[in-house]
């Protein structure tokens, strides 16, 4: 009971009393309570975290065999902690960030809310559950997007809204329908589908399941619905894109995980044209994504569209059905939502420390702030799939997969894709280290001052740094546990 | 309790009413302490009835024949009752604070308590005749209410409001007609009274009159074609909209269908004929069209009312499912619709009432200065929207659940029209909320700074009870399915 | 982690060395220099040691593997071939480094040079040591990336468009071979060497995907090779590159594509007709195309690297030949085995001699730097020795490799007037045709070489100022540490030439096992007439060439003496007018034409829905006067009166309120109609008209 609830309730208290209470005048007091909440918050998580046991909870009934359940598994726990180490360095940056953004208060406190709806998404035992924190998980992100409430915050912020809701109750339709045609809801690895049910309604279950997939995606940013990753990034602040695009794009991701592997199984929906129409949608994704980014020019907006193609590495990784491409995606989202964390508090720091935006301004900028140049370096090296960072194991993985999969066409048009879409990688993350750090000899260096950002900005970039090439040389236990994860759902 | 007691609980608003005009008591505070009192008195009244109920009815009249007024506690009236019983007192309570800024409040009081003794008439009777009666009867005492302000615009609205009301209800006559000539019996029987033997083969003869007779009484449930009095007579006060345009008359034109369905033509004779899927048609078209009405109003009110429009036919929606899970469907969303829905009116009259703003576009920023309005109202929006543990979901689950499981292709549909609405909903809810709590508001920044507040308690008090309730529901609401799936299946 | 953990160190210390010298750097230049010298020095022992207790198989292990690491984890391994060139690796990086100090004494961010420096001696060590495929791939993109910084180095404007192509062919060739890499794997289930050799020594016919993945593997490497068409870079690159880089580039890096090159084709393609032929197309491509660049090219260090690119064609001929001839491959493996390690170190004199002229003249354009080496004895014998290696004249260590590379060529030729070897797609006219092309390259090598020494040593400058500055820095135009680290290689070049038979064959015999062949059965006599004639035709042919093109073609005359002009038409640019417009402009147009259709998709839709059926209703409002109808007609008849105001009667313009009107002309009506509806006669007219219909209906019916 205690160790399942508390995780979730604890954030969403201290968060709803950061925006009920008085905001203390001095704000050091504010970033003094803050980080005592946090350390409270993240020293209990990790307490019981380790003295989580799998065994499953039902918390009470919404309506008839409509239960709150709770049940942590394999791939929530890797999940999980993705999500609170992030967080928590996110939340270091902030401190510094925050600065010069206005009610920090209430940035703080819906911060904290997220990390409680995203620890029960994490804990979710079914479907219901899951579908409950995802609602919740869109609305209590909305004020992160909408935080400066300029008239384009606000937009992006509805525009973010209404696909999630869009994308949920597609979702929602097919909860509907499984309720019927599924013994239980209940999260359980291979499908929970009854069997002459799924016999009978074959078509309507792959409708529903595509739907679903659909729906779900819109989190994940997963065309045809992405469109309001490049809109809600630029305008949000660093920090909180940084989170979004690591860790709240990743809620669609394990969305998907759980519906197709722990709700519709592996082997009801492997080779049906749902299959094959995700595969499209995803290697769609992929390139589409990776092509804007190349042609934009505003750097956040270039690294949304980074994210919407990378993610959709991950869902084509999922839509082979196959277990290495599995593992593939999976150490994706870890390899991913450490770097393109590190991206963007990089963007975030360079927009803190000189303001410029535009990624043409950025020359020189490798002498003006070294270490964080570097970190963007490492991890864009680490997105282009280039050894020995985590970004290559993944693509490595995936690809091994797609080859594995047997499937005629995307076997082969699958790496293909996803080898052109790392040279658009190349091309639009390297520029800014070429130029940063090789202004051309026309740079003159008297003008140039240093602008390294405070320690609070550089540790977390640089330990978020560290994990991703760390992540990317000591891979073995990582594949091991994704090894017994996918053993299970096969 | 004896069975008189029925006719006493609609008696006692009606007599209240009548007699509060020519009250001896002039200070203001006493004449309301009074009206609420005899309100809460009416309803406690109620409860203890709900809670050992009569049996048997209790005949008022006989006229030629079988025709007779009759009052009965069944299930459904025990669902009705419960709700109305439960919102008046709140609303009443609520409308003092309301009323301040209103003229010829004496007037007001009358009819709206009158117009209690009158809805309790139609949840409590016993046949088609009673009901017929008092849902003509609503239709009059609540005219005055919607003309109260008595400007050129509340006239016309009232006026248009008559004409629909009337003509809806001859329809529905039609209907009672031919029950009284095919049906066994007036009387209310779950499964139906036709006479099969009489009928013979005019079946399609009687559908036809079962669909005028669903339109006649949808005109009140504000089905599509009849829908437009309901946003016109938003002109009258707050509490008026909120209760009657959201809660009674409105759901008594539910209630009517649902009677009309499941008690007098049997949902057996019903079931998979075409009148099944012209009536579930028009019930999913409206509710597509009330949300996107919605969207397009900018009047804070009239939006409110266009959504009134599209979750009364979520409603009818259950009704025409014509299983007993539809019937659950129908009266959860009956009962949970009827809290969210004025839940959210009384926030947006609250809002009126303290800043004098009507239109969508005004609100901007006023969540800071009334937090606990936009709170609240934040609370209902998401309900209605159907966000988990609020009870907007756990009616539209139970929609969903009935729809799905009665197998009818066409109920599918109805499904993904009840997201369609949902996403619109959506739409049309949240902007006002993100409104209210994002968007700096242009005047703050001219610096020109009114201090507008919540206001007192009075109108916190019923809106903080509507809000726990809705939670609450969200949460926790087995028993009262437990309860609707008992009615449905005819234990009551 | 088990093995032999020196192989270990071997690549770790110098990265670790790398960061630790960065450091020192920050602190004290001086320091780092030397201690960046004594890392290198120390990597140079290190490796000789291994050779040593290698060659005297003390070893007791000659492999490292390091499980769990990187998802497949790493392997190496250590055989002749590896020994070797890994000793020519750290003695190439050894020289440069020392000479290094002196050339960039004046230069900004020296510290970044040396990390990097440094850095990829590790990462190419690793290439070298590599025991399976995904090692050798891991630390080829780190060399990559690590030596771009080589090419920046300068800033300069050019720099950087040159560092740019090369970091574009880098990451291009890295995913096209990590293509290949997952092709093999999956297709394989292994990406040892060891594998890879057993597996093409069985000789089972190859399938299509095989070919592919090859294909894929063979573009990763050649581009970094430099071969034939993904040659563009080093042109660019080499010139804009210091010195020392230069040298490293195209002595080293090249040659670890080339290590890639020879995996494939030696190993896992082992006597594959089909691809020997492919490779040996390439081959004859990439020489002809490099020395004839170099021959027109009038800038020092360019001819440098597009003759390095024409050296690398004559190792692939090799390489390509190693396929062909089957099981008599020895001179064609031998052959382009010594070559490459002829050429890193002809690249690594010669490269650096030109960096002792541009440190001097930060010049190298042949105008202004001609006559730049004359009474300069030192420079002077550096520059010949290059020369005359590269130039393959006998008794100088490339005539060796070059002609065991025509040998086998001869060989294949009459093989196959014998009919004694499985027949490829090449005729024995082709054969011929390649020969003579082969003899004919091998010309241009001494044209271009001579005329560079001509250019240096022997002509004057036009302008005689100049010449007495040039001759006034005799003596103190270099340090001594860096002629030290010129002599050495140099001296090589003689020594080795002369004691062929004995050295290099030695050499040569280490690598048989990689390059899967055997020792030759009877020692070849490098002096034989026939060998001689072959190398003489070709000096006969840069002779001739040299005074008929270069010297009638290639220069013009001008008031003051003659000056070379560079008459390489520009339209013949393959990176300017192919590849950057094709990748850079029309690609993207396209393809990011489509993906903005797809990215609008959506929103499109939501926006036209808001536009239309989503519009916001307009705010309510009273009519004052008349009734819609009027009120629309009435607002249609101003505009149209406005509009005839424009057109036709400009001169009295007419202005009514039509909508006044109708809302006057409306309500008259309704007056009139309510008095006629209530007045008693319209009442009889009614009645009368009823009446009627009466009478007409009871008439009827």
């Amino acid at each position: 009971m205690i160790d399942y609830v508390l995780p979730i309730v604890l954030p969403v208290i201290c968060g709803v009393m950061l925006l009920v209470l008085g905001v203390p005048q001095k704000r050091s007091n504010l970033l003094l309570l803050v980080s005592v909440a946090m350390t409270a918050v993240l020293g209990i998580d990790v307490l019981l975290l380790t003295k989580v046991s799998g065994v499953r909870l039902n918390l009470f009934e919404l309506t008839h065999n409509v239960a709150i359940s709770f049940a942590l598994d394999r791939i929530g726990t890797i999940f999980y902690v993705l999500i609170l180490v992030v967080w928590c360095l996110v939340m270091i940056f902030s401190f510094e960030y925050m600065k010069h953004e206005q009610n920090e208060k209430r940035y703080y406190g819906f911060f904290f809310i997220v990390l409680g709806v995203l620890t029960g998404l994490c804990f979710a035992g079914n479907l219901i559950t899951f579908y409950a924190f995802f609602e919740l998980l869109t609305l209590t992100s909305m004020p992160l997007v909408l935080h400066n409430q300029s008239h384009e915050a606000v937009m992006a912020g509805l525009k973010y809204l209404f696909y999630s809701f869009a994308g949920a109750y597609l979702a929602l339709l097919g909860l509907y329908f499984l309720f019927q045609y599924g013994n239980t809801l209940d999260f359980t690895a291979g499908g929970v589908l009854n069997e002459q049910m799924a016999a009978q309604h074959q078509p309507l279950l792959l409708v529903l399941a595509l739907l679903m997939i659909l729906g779900f995606g819109v989190k994940a940013g997963m065309f045809p619905m992405h469109a309001w990753l490049p809109t809600a990034h630029p305008v949000a602040p660093a920090p909180a894109s940084a989170f979004l695009s690591a860790i709240i794009v990743k809620a669609g991701v394990l969305a998907l995980i759980r519906v197709v592997y722990y709700i519709f199984g592996v082997s009801f929906l492997r080779g049906t044209w749902v299959q094959t129409t995700w595969m499209i949608l995803a290697l769609l994704t992929v390139f589409m994504g990776s092509m804007l980014a190349y042609r934009e020019k505003i750097l956040k907006k270039r690294l949304a569209y980074s994210t919407v193609s990378q993610v959709s590495y991950i869902l084509f990784g999922l839509s082979l059905m196959e277990p290495v491409a599995f593992s593939g995606a999976i150490y994706h989202v870890i390899a991913h939502g450490l770097i393109k964390s590190t991206l963007f508090l990089c963007a975030g720091a360079i927009i803190y420390q000189t303001g410029k935006i535009r990624v043409e301004e950025l020359n020189g900028i490798g002498k003006q702030m070294p270490v964080t140049i570097w970190c963007y370096t490492i991890a864009s090296l680490g997105l282009i799939g280039i050894p020995p960072t985590s970004g290559f194991i993944s693509k490595w993985y995936l690809a091994s997969g797609a080859l594995n999969s047997g499937n005629p066409v995307f076997a082969w048009l699958g790496p293909v894709i996803l080898l052109i879409s790392a040279l658009l990688t190349a091309g639009y993350l390297l520029p800014i280290t070429m130029h940063g750090f090789f202004p051309g000899e026309a740079f003159d260096y008297k003008a140039m001052k240093k602008a390294e950002p405070c320690k609070k900005m550089v540790i977390p970039l640089l330990i978020l740094t560290a994990l991703s090439v760390i992540s990317g040389v000591f891979t073995s236990p990582l594949l091991a546990q994704l090894q017994m994860i996918a053993d299970t759902i096969f | 309790m004896p069975e008189y007691m029925l006719f006493i609980v609609i008696l006692l608003p009606m007599l209240t009413g009548v007699v509060f005009p020519i009250l001896p008591i002039k200070k203001r505070s006493y004449r309301l302490l009074f009206l609420e009192i005899l309100v809460v008195l009416n309803s406690v009244f109620v409860w203890m009835l709900l809670l050992n109920r009569p049996e048997s009815g209790f005949t008022l009249a006989h006229f030629t024949g079988d025709l007779t007024i009759t009052f009965k506690m069944d299930g459904m009236s025990m669902v009705f009752a419960g709700l109305v019983s439960a919102l008046w007192p709140l609303a009443t309570l609520y409308s003092f604070e309301y009323m301040t800024k209103e003229k010829r409040e004496n007037m007001f009081f009358m009819f709206y308590t009158v117009s209690y003794g009158v809805t309790l008439g139609i949840a409590l009777a016993g046949n088609l005749l009673t009901m017929y009666f008092f849902y003509e009867l609503l239709t009059l005492v609540t005219v005055p209410l919607v003309m109260h302000t008595m400007t050129r615009e509340a006239i016309l609205a009232s006026r248009k409001y008559l004409y629909y009301s009337i003509g809806g209800a001859a329809f529905g006559f039609i209907g009672m007609i031919f029950m009284i000539i095919y049906g066994t019996t007036l009387d209310f029987a779950l499964g139906g009274v036709l006479d099969l033997v009489k009928i013979g083969d005019r079946t399609n003869i009687l559908l036809l009159v079962y669909v005028m007779a669903f339109l006649g009484f949808g005109v009140k449930a504000a089905i599509c074609p009849f829908s437009s009095w309901l946003p016109q007579a938003g002109v009258a006060p707050t509490p008026v909209t909120a209760l009657l345009h959201a809660v009674a008359v409105v759901k008594a034109g539910a209630f009517a269908i649902l009677r009309l369905t499941y008690y007098c033509y049997g949902t057996d004779f019903l079931r998979g004929s075409w009148a099944q899927y012209v009536t579930m048609a028009i019930a999913m078209f409206t509710i597509v069209y009330g949300c996107s009405r919605a969207v397009k109003e900018t009047h804070l009110k009239r939006r409110l009312a266009y959504s009134t429009i599209s979750n009364l036919s979520y409603i009818i929606f259950g009704a025409t499912i014509m299983t007993p899970l539809g019937m659950v469907g129908a009266l959860s969303h009956m009962v949970f619709h009827a809290v969210m829905k004025i839940c959210s009116f009384f926030c947006a009259g609250a809002i009126m009432h303290q800043t004098e703003k009507h239109y969508v576009h005004e609100l901007d920023g006023l969540g800071k200065q009334m937090p606990m309005i936009f709170g609240i109202f934040t609370v209902s929006s998401l309900a209605l929207m159907g966000v988990p543990g609020l009870a907007g979901f756990i009616s539209k689950w139970n929609l969903a659940y009935a729809a799905i499981e009665s197998g009818n292709p066409l109920a599918f549909g109805g499904v993904g029209c009840l997201l369609i609405s949902a996403l619109l909903t959506a739409i049309y809810m949240l902007t006002i909320v993100v409104r209210g709590f994002f968007v700096k508001s242009k005047v703050t920044e001219a610096n020109e700074k009114q201090d507008y507040h919540d206001p007192n308690w009075m109108m916190l008090l019923p809106l903080g009870i509507f809000a726990a309730a809705i939670v609450l529901f969200g949460l926790f609401s087995t028993p009262l399915v437990n309860f609707l799936t008992d009615v449905a299946s005819g234990l009551y | 982690m088990y093995g032999n953990i020196w192989i270990g160190i071997l690549i770790l210390f110098p990265m670790a060395g790398a960061i630790i010298s960065y450091l020192l750097g920050r602190k004290n230049k001086l320091l780092r220099d030397i201690f960046a010298d004594m890392i290198v020095i120390a990597e140079m022992v290190l490796m000789v040691c291994l050779w040593v207790a290698f060659g005297s198989g003390s070893l007791k292990a000659d492999w490292l593997t390091i499980p769990d690491i990187c998802g497949m984890g790493l392997s190496f391994t250590l055989d002749g071939f590896r020994v070797i060139y890994g000793s020519v690796a750290s003695l190439m990086w050894m020289m440069a480094t020392l000479f290094s100090k002196e050339y960039f004494n004046h230069h900004h961010n020296r510290n970044r040079y040396y990390l990097f420096l440094l850095l990829t001696l590790g990462a190419t060590m690793g290439v070298f040591l590599s025991a399976d495929l995904f090692t050798t791939f891991i630390f080829f993109e780190m060399m990559s990336f690590t030596s771009y910084v080589w090419v920046a180095q300068e800033e300069k404007k050019d720099a950087l468009r040159a560092a740019g192509t090369y970091l574009a062919i880098a990451v291009i060739g890295g995913l096209v071979m990590l293509m290949g890499l997952f092709l093999l794997y999956h297709e394989l289930g292994t990406l040892q060497m060891s594998d890879l050799k057993s597996y093409g020594m069985a000789g089972n016919p190859h399938s299509l995907m095989e070919y592919i993945a090859g294909g894929c593997l063979l573009f990763g490497f050649a581009a970094k090779a430099g071969a034939f068409p993904l040659h563009i870079w080093l042109p660019k690159a080499h010139p804009v590159a210091p010195a020392p880089a230069s040298a490293l580039l195209s002595g080293i890096l090249t040659k670890a594509g080339m290590f890639g090159i020879l995996i494939v084709s030696c190993s896992f393609f082992y006597q594959d007709t089909n691809w020997g032929t492919l490779i040996l197309l390439i081959g004859v491509a990439t020489m002809v195309v490099g020395a004839v660049l170099a021959l027109f090219s009038i800038d020092l260090k360019r001819t440098l690297a597009c003759s390095s690119v024409s050296q690398i064609g004559f190792i692939l001929i090799g390489v390509g030949m190693h396929g062909l001839l089957g099981a008599d491959n020895t001179a064609a493996a031998h052959g382009a085995f010594l070559h490459m390690v002829n050429h890193s170190l002809f690249k690594l004199v010669l490269f650096m001699a030109a960096g002792v002229v541009f440190m001097n003249l930060h010049q190298l354009n042949l105008n202004e730097i001609r006559g730049f080496g004359r009474k300069k004895p030192m420079l002077n014998f550096i520059f010949l020795m290059g020369s005359l290696g590269i130039g393959c004249i006998p008794l100088w260590s490339g005539y060796v490799s070059k002609t065991l590379l025509h040998e086998s060529i001869v060989e294949y030729t009459n093989l196959l007037g014998k009919q004694e070897i499985v027949p490829s797609l090449l005729s024995i006219f082709d054969m011929k045709i390649i020969e003579r092309i082969f003899l004919l390259s091998g010309g241009m090598t001494v044209a271009y070489m001579l005329k560079l020494y001509v250019v240096l040593f022997v002509e004057k400058n036009r302008n005689a100022k100049v010449q007495e500055q040039f001759d006034a820095q005799k003596g103190h135009y270099m340090k001594p540490v860096s002629a030290v680290a010129l002599l050495i290689p140099a001296l090589l070049f003689p020594i080795l030439g002369i004691g062929a038979s004995s050295l290099m064959n030695r050499i040569a015999d280490m690598a048989n096992s990689f390059l899967c062949t055997s020792s030759p059965r009877e020692a070849v006599a490098y002096y034989s007439i026939e060998d001689l004639k072959g190398s003489l035709i070709s000096i006969g042919i840069g002779v001739i060439l040299y005074f008929v093109v270069v010297r009638l073609c290639l220069m013009r005359k001008t008031q003051n003496g003659t000056e070379y002009v560079n008459c390489w038409p520009r339209f013949m640019d393959l990176e300017d007018y192919f590849y950057r417009p094709v990748l850079l402009v029309i690609f993207p147009a396209i393809l990011g034409f489509c993906s903005r259709i797809f990215d609008a998709f959506i929103d499109t839709i939501v926006v036209c829905l808001r536009k239309t059926l989503y519009r916001d209703s307009k705010l309510p409002y009273e009519l004052d006067e008349g009734n819609a109808l009027t009120h629309t007609a009435g607002i249609l008849a101003n505009c149209l009166q406005h509009l005839l105001n424009i057109i036709l009667h400009r001169s009295e313009k007419k202005n009514v309120d039509y909508e006044h009107l109708f809302a006057l002309k409306y309500s008259k009506i309704r007056e009139n109609s309510t008095l006629i509806s209530r007045s008693m006669s319209f009442g009889l007219v009614l009645f009368c008209g009823g009446l009627i219909l009466t009478l007409v209906y009871l008439i009827l019916w």
